[in-house]
C-alpha cells in the first residue's frame, strides 16, 4: 500500500482529488493523515478529539482543493487548514470563548537537558494538559510561528492577552519539563 | 553552553524543532468516517469515545447524587447501589480496563494519557500510594501525572476552585486508581475568565474581623478667644465586622458594621475676669458610635499572597451613647447636644499576608475625616468658638476569612 502512495506524485494526487477520485483521496489521506493528526493533537485534549478535528480538516481539504494554487507547499496549505479547523472546532465547542490578559507570570529556570530527554509524545501530552486558551496560543506562536498580532486577530483577543497567555503556557510547560527531570532523577536513584 | 533563561523565540524553536516532523497514526476507522462524510452519510463518530464520555458524565452524575462505585483491583467496576439502572451499569462496565486495553493495545505515554483522561473509575479505596509502592515504574508514571495536580496551593494566587478528578493507571499486575480533588491552579483560563467567583485573587466573598486603634487629630481649631483651653484627644477603639465581595482580581467592595468608642479630654481654663479668678476644669467626653462603612478597595499588587490595597470609603456613624465627665462629676450628655449622625470619608492603605489558603492577616492604616460630632457639645463648653474638623487616624489589624 505504501508503495502505491510513493508511486503517485503529489501533483498527481492533487489532480486526482480535483477529479474527486476516491482512490486519490484515500492515498492523500494515507500520506498526510499522520502529519496532520500530529497538528490537531496539539490543539485537542486527546486523540479522539484530535481525530474529529482531522476528519473535518480532510473534508475541507477535499471539498476546497481547487482553491490550492500550487504556489506554496501543499502540506503547508493543509497544515493551515488543520490549524484553522482545530481553532474553529474549539470555538464551536466553546473551549475557547474568552481569554483575558494575565497580570504577572513568574520566571522559571528552564532545564534544557530535561527538554531534550523528553519524547515528542510526552511534549504533546504536556501541551494537551494545558487549558484550551494557553494551548491554542502556545501552538500558534511556538509551533505555527504566528506573531502575537496575528494570533490576536485570529482569536479576537488583544495582543497583550496573547502574550500573557503564551507566557503562562510557557511557565507551566517549563515547570512540567523541569519536574520530569526530577522524576527521571528519582527513578535513577530508586 | 547550558542556558537557564531562554527568549520566547528560542523556547518556541525548541518545541518547533521537536514537533514539526512528528507524526501520529490515526485509528483505522477514521478514513471510513471521512468517506461517509464525503458521501453525505455521516457515521457516528468515535463510538468508543462517545461511550467513555457518556460514562464519565454518568459517573460524575452518580457522584453528585451520592452514589458510590467500588472498583476492585481486577480491572472491573461494580456498582454497589441496586438503584442504579442496568444501563448505567453497562456504561460503566464498558469503561473498564479491558475496554482501555482494547482501544489502546500498545500503551504508549500519550495513549496512557488519553486513557487516563477518558476512562474514569470512582474508588473508595483510599491509599493509592500503598498500592503504588508495589510497582516503582507505576509510581513514576503516577508521579508524573499527579505531580502538578496534587500539589497543594503554592500561593493564594491559585484558583480556589476544585474539581473532582478520577484517574486510572494500569499495568498488567495492578489497576491503580487515583481519586482526588484536583486543585485547578494555573492552567484554566476559562474558569478564570468565565466563572465570576473563581479567581487568583480569591474572588467572591470574604469576611473581615478587625480592630482599629487610633487618635483623633484636629485639622482646624481656634481657641484664640479662649487661650486657656487645651484639648487632648485620647485613643479611640473601633471593632469591625465587615464583609466584602471581590468584583475582580483587583477591585473589591466592602461593607459591614463597626462599633466605635472614643474619648475627648480637654482642660479648660476660663480666664473670664468677670469672675475674678481663673477657673480650671478637666473635661472628658466619652461617646460610642455605631458605624456602617462602605469602601472600595483596589489591589495594587494583583497578587493575593502579599497584597497591598488602597481603600477609599464612606462611613456613616450613628451616636449611641455618651457621657461627660467634668472634674470627676459625671453626667450623661443630653441628647440634644449631640449630633446624631456623622459622615466621614476615609482613605487607607492595607496590606495582607496569606496565613492559609482561606485566611489572611490584614493590617494597615487609615484616616477618616468626619463631619464634626462635637460641635454642639463644644458650643456649650467652649462658647461655640471651636469648630473642629476631627480626623481619626487609625492603625488597623484584622483577620480575613475568604473563599
Amino acid at each position: 500500500m505504501n508503495k502505491e502512495i510513493a508511486i503517485q506524485s503529489e501533483a498527481e494526487l492533487i489532480r486526482g482529488c480535483l477529479q474527486r477520485e476516491r482512490k486519490c483521496q484515500w492515498l492523500l489521506y494515507q500520506r498526510y493523515a499522520p502529519v496532520l493528526l500530529s497538528v490537531t493533537m496539539r490543539y485537542a485534549v486527546d486523540k479522539p478529539q484530535a481525530e474529529d478535528m482531522l476528519q473535518e480538516t480532510f473534508i475541507k481539504v477535499f471539498n476546497h482543493i481547487e482553491s490550492f494554487r500550487s504556489e506554496g507547499s501543499f502540506e503547508g496549505w493543509m497544515r493551515r487548514i488543520a490549524v484553522h479547523t482545530s481553532i474553529e472546532w474549539l470555538r464551536k465547542h466553546q473551549f475557547i470563548s474568552q481569554m483575558a490578559e494575565i497580570e504577572t507570570t513568574p520566571l522559571n529556570q528552564f532545564q534544557e537537558d530535561a527538554f531534550h530527554k523528553l519524547a515528542a509524545d510526552d511534549l504533546i501530552r504536556m501541551i494537551q494538559d494545558l487549558s484550551p486558551g494557553y494551548r491554542t496560543v502556545f501552538n500558534l506562536y511556538a509551533i505555527e510561528g504566528y506573531t502575537h498580532r496575528e494570533i490576536a486577530e485570529m482569536l479576537n483577543i488583544s495582543e497583550g492577552t496573547s502574550k500573557s497567555q503564551f507566557a503562562r503556557a510557557r511557565y507551566i510547560l517549563e515547570k512540567r519539563i523541569n519536574q520530569s527531570q526530577k522524576i527521571n532523577y528519582a527513578a535513577a536513584v530508586l | 553552553m547550558r542556558r537557564l533563561f531562554f527568549s520566547d523565540t528560542d523556547f518556541a524553536r525548541l518545541f518547533r524543532d521537536k514537533l514539526r516532523s512528528h507524526k501520529v497514526q490515526p485509528t483505522s476507522n477514521l478514513w471510513s468516517r471521512i468517506e461517509s462524510d464525503l458521501n453525505g452519510t455521516k457515521k457516528v463518530r468515535n463510538r468508543k469515545g462517545g461511550i467513555l464520555i457518556v460514562t464519565g458524565t454518568i459517573i460524575i452524575a452518580l457522584v453528585s447524587i451520592g452514589y458510590f462505585v467500588e472498583t476492585n483491583l481486577k480491572h472491573e467496576a461494580q456498582i454497589t447501589n441496586s438503584n442504579v439502572t442496568s444501563d448505567i451499569i453497562n456504561a460503566i462496565n464498558h469503561s473498564n480496563q479491558s475496554a482501555v486495553n482494547k482501544q489502546y493495545p500498545a500503551v504508549t505515554e500519550s495513549d496512557r494519557a488519553t486513557a487516563i483522561s477518558s476512562v474514569t473509575h470512582i474508588s473508595k479505596q483510599e491509599p493509592v500510594f500503598i498500592q503504588l509502592e508495589e510497582d516503582i515504574g507505576e509510581l513514576l508514571d503516577v508521579s508524573q501525572n499527579m505531580d502538578y495536580r496534587k500539589k497543594p496551593n503554592e500561593t493564594l494566587t491559585s484558583l480556589p476552585f476544585r474539581s473532582l478528578r478520577f484517574n486510572t493507571f494500569n499495568n498488567q499486575a495492578n489497576h491503580i486508581i487515583e481519586t482526588s480533588y484536583r486543585q485547578v491552579v494555573e492552567d484554566n483560563p476559562l474558569l478564570l475568565n468565565n466563572t465570576a467567583p473563581t479567581n487568583a485573587c480569591n474572588m467572591g466573598w470574604y469576611v473581615q474581623l478587625g480592630a482599629s486603634y487610633g487618635y483623633y487629630r484636629l485639622l482646624t481649631n481656634s481657641f484664640h478667644n479662649n487661650p486657656g483651653t487645651s484639648v487632648k484627644f485620647s485613643p479611640g477603639y473601633v471593632t469591625t465586622f465587615q464583609f466584602g465581595y471581590r468584583l475582580s482580581k483587583r477591585i473589591a467592595i466592602q461593607t459591614g458594621i463597626s462599633g466605635m468608642r472614643a474619648e475627648v479630654n480637654y482642660e479648660s481654663v476660663n480666664k473670664n475676669k468677670r469672675f475674678g479668678s481663673l477657673v480650671k476644669r478637666d473635661n472628658s467626653i466619652q461617646f460610642t458610635y455605631a458605624q456602617c462603612p462602605l469602601s472600595i478597595k483596589y489591589n495594587l499588587t494583583g497578587d493575593c499572597k502579599r497584597t497591598i490595597e488602597l481603600q477609599a470609603g464612606y462611613v456613616f456613624s450613628r451616636y449611641i451613647s455618651g457621657k461627660s465627665i467634668i472634674n470627676t462629676l459625671t453626667y450623661n450628655i443630653e441628647e440634644q447636644d449631640i449630633k446624631k449622625n456623622q459622615h466621614a470619608v476615609t482613605l487607607g492603605i492595607e496590606a495582607g499576608s496569606a496565613l492559609t489558603q482561606n485566611l489572611s492577616l490584614r493590617y494597615g492604616i487609615s484616616a477618616s475625616c468626619n463631619t464634626s460630632m462635637l460641635t454642639s457639645i463644644e458650643s456649650e463648653r467652649l462658647n461655640d468658638l471651636y469648630r473642629p474638623v476631627p480626623m481619626f487616624i487609625a492603625a488597623n489589624i484584622g483577620l480575613q476569612l475568604h473563599k
